[in-house]
């Protein structure tokens, strides 16, 4: 028999802080999901490992026994994993980590943090890029990686789904728009939409502007051909146009520019934010990269978002 | 999710074969069923432990260094759940016996059938144990206490002496020696004992061959190697080898296999017929137990 992920380490904690509320916030889990842990773990063990008051929890005899055995188990699987990641940090690289709009540190700074942290060998290097333009191999031929919403698909690329996340609505203070807190789709699908640069895949440029929903383009664009982030934010500043992004986009569009106002789309499919590269340029530090993300745990929001470091703990 | 074991042993297999493709063939698994064990796998410890390369993978040195220590942590926690079921034993009143050799109530009758007589509720269970190997607390993982002669003493393993009995020798009723009403350890010596498997704890295959009168293990043993005591009666017919046991263990075997010679050792160090458990174990029948043990000794 094995214990479920977790369940192990979970009882450690709450036997330690003898109080369920404390060891969840320790282990940056909601309380019920850790009762519930604990009292699977129990159903498992077959007996009550811990005795409930009204002040908090302690061992039963049984208990006692079996935080003992539990400690062994998890300080084997802490050891194996330390030891793993001492190596895995051993191996210098270098990322060329290519972003599109925003800049990824600045809209989800936690993991970056961490993976710069837990492998201090690896140079991460942020690098803008244009949008994406077909075929996705050329496009992405600077970077080892890039973070992009849906990127085109492409012979010889690989992809890993980072987050998805809701599609905000960008528009200039003076827009008539400006001034709701939210919108819905239909509310929008007519107005007037930022226009891209031709070379930009139509499929991914048409996501801005809603065209999933529509079926189409929009029948009223601008004349802009923006094929990058501040070309958008030009358009967007200088017209009455609108544009959708992902939500931490928007969210840090808004902080730096003055001009612009992010309002909630509501009923729109969510973005789904991705790395992307291509399969020549994977190397054992973008291995480690994509190891890294698909383990850290996703951003709630951008206010609720913790620094916090995923090791080797949370694999167990 | 696959089980950490499950994922483990994709690693090890696809780590031997050097290519997921005949990983999972000789796993009988789907490729994909593998690539994924493994990925994910990466994926929750956040390392990367296989390198791809066009024709194959091989371990990344952080890969080698999880596929060499993770086994001790899958055994640690396999000895968290046997405590676990050794827990939920001990709130039943249910209590595993294990033992080695003839059957504990047909030896010691005066303890294990007066015990189930005095505790009617108690839900005792005989399990045949093989000979000890690794840590003498791994060997005991499935019973709650064992009856035999000595395993290894460690920290953490608690014996208590029910019998103290002289050894004897078994043979087949054709081998020379088997005329004798008696035998001392010299005239035993230099025979060709029976072998125990390299796995076997030493102190205990060594007492068996008496070692401890020697010096040294025995200079002619058999090809076949004995796991348990079943498995040493067989190697002790078939390579006309011998062996030594506790005496009361020896006479049940002469009584049950007529071809079973047991003869007593006047000059070797006693045999120790003792219950066998981990201190850790909560269980009160484990404790009615080896009370009722203590009080036979006492003489009570």
């Amino acid at each position: 028999m094995e214990f479920r992920r977790g369940h192990l380490r979970y009882f450690i904690t709450v036997a330690d802080e003898e109080q369920i509320t404390r060891a969840a916030r320790k282990l940056h889990i909601a309380q019920p999901a850790l009762s519930q842990a604990i009292a699977q773990l129990e159903s498992d063990v077959g007996v009550e490992l811990l005795t409930r008051h009204a002040r908090g929890v302690t061992l039963t005899a049984a208990g006692e026994v079996f935080l003992t055995k539990a400690r062994a188990a998890v300080s084997a699987w802490t050891d194996a994993v330390a030891t793993a990641q001492s190596l895995a940090q051993g191996r210098p690289g270098t990322i060329e980590f290519g972003f599109v709009g925003s800049p990824p540190a600045l809209d989800s700074p936690g993991p970056l943090e961490a993976f710069a942290a837990s492998h201090p060998l690896i140079d991460v290097r942020y690098r803008e890029i244009q949008f994406p333009s077909l075929p996705t191999a050329d496009w992405l031929a600077e970077v080892d990686l890039a973070v992009c919403h849906a990127p085109p698909p492409g012979a010889d690329t690989w992809t890993q789904v980072l987050r998805r996340e809701p599609r905000v609505v960008l528009a200039p203070k003076r827009h008539h728009l400006a001034e709701q807190r939210e919108v819905t789709v239909a509310e929008v699908i007519d107005e007037v939409f930022i226009g891209f640069h031709p070379s930009v895949e139509p499929g991914w440029a048409g996501f801005w502007s809603l065209d999933d929903h529509r079926g189409a383009p929009p029948s009223h664009m601008t004349r802009d051909r923006a094929a990058n982030a501040q070309e958008v934010l030009a358009s967007l500043a200088a017209r009455s146009a609108i544009t959708t992004v992902p939500a931490s986009v928007a969210h840090v569009i808004v902080n730096v520019l003055a001009g612009v106002v992010a309002i909630t789309l509501r009923g729109a499919e969510p973005a789904t934010v991705m790395l992307v590269g291509r399969e020549d340029r994977r190397s054992s530090s973008v291995d480690a990269f994509l190891a890294f993300a698909a383990n850290a745990p996703a951003p709630r929001s951008s206010a609720a978002r913790e620094k916090r470091r995923p090791g080797a703990a949370d694999a167990l | 999710m696959p089980s950490r074991h499950s994922q483990l042993r994709y690693l090890a297999a696809v780590a031997e074969e050097g290519q997921i493709t005949n990983a999972a063939r000789r796993l009988k698994l789907t490729q994909p069923t593998v690539s994924q064990a493994i990925a994910q796998l990466e994926a929750e410890l956040g390392i990367v432990l296989l390198e791809r390369h066009p024709r194959g993978v091989t371990l990344t040195p952080a890969g080698e260094a999880f596929l060499a220590k993770a086994p001790a942590a899958l055994a640690a926690e396999r000895d968290a759940a046997r405590t676990a079921e050794s827990l939920v034993r001990a709130a039943e009143g249910a209590l595993v016996v294990g033992f080695i050799g003839p059957p504990p109530a047909t030896s010691t009758p005066e303890l294990f059938v007066e015990f189930t007589e005095n505790h009617p509720d108690a839900q005792l269970t005989f399990r045949d144990l093989p000979f000890p190997c690794g840590t003498t607390s791994a060997w005991l993982e499935g019973a709650d206490v064992a009856f035999c002669h000595r395993p290894r003493a460690e920290t953490g393993v608690g014996v208590q002496p029910v019998r103290v009995e002289p050894r004897a020798l078994v043979a087949a009723r054709d081998h020379p020696l088997a005329l004798r009403a008696e035998l001392s350890a010299e005239e035993i010596l230099d025979e060709t004992f029976v072998s125990y498997g390299p796995e076997v704890q030493p102190e205990w295959a060594g007492f068996h061959s008496i070692d401890d009168h020697r010096g040294a293990p025995p200079q002619h043993t058999t090809h076949d190697h004995a796991l348990t005591s079943l498995q040493m009666l067989g190697v002790m017919f078939s390579s006309r080898a011998i062996t030594t046991v506790p005496y009361a263990d020896a006479r049940i075997a002469q009584q049950v296999l007529p071809h079973v010679a047991a003869i007593p050792l006047t000059d070797l160090d006693p045999a120790e017929v003792s219950l066998v458990w981990r201190t850790d174990n909560l269980s009160p029948m484990l404790e009615a137990l080896l009370t009722a043990a203590q009080a036979l000794v006492d003489g009570v």
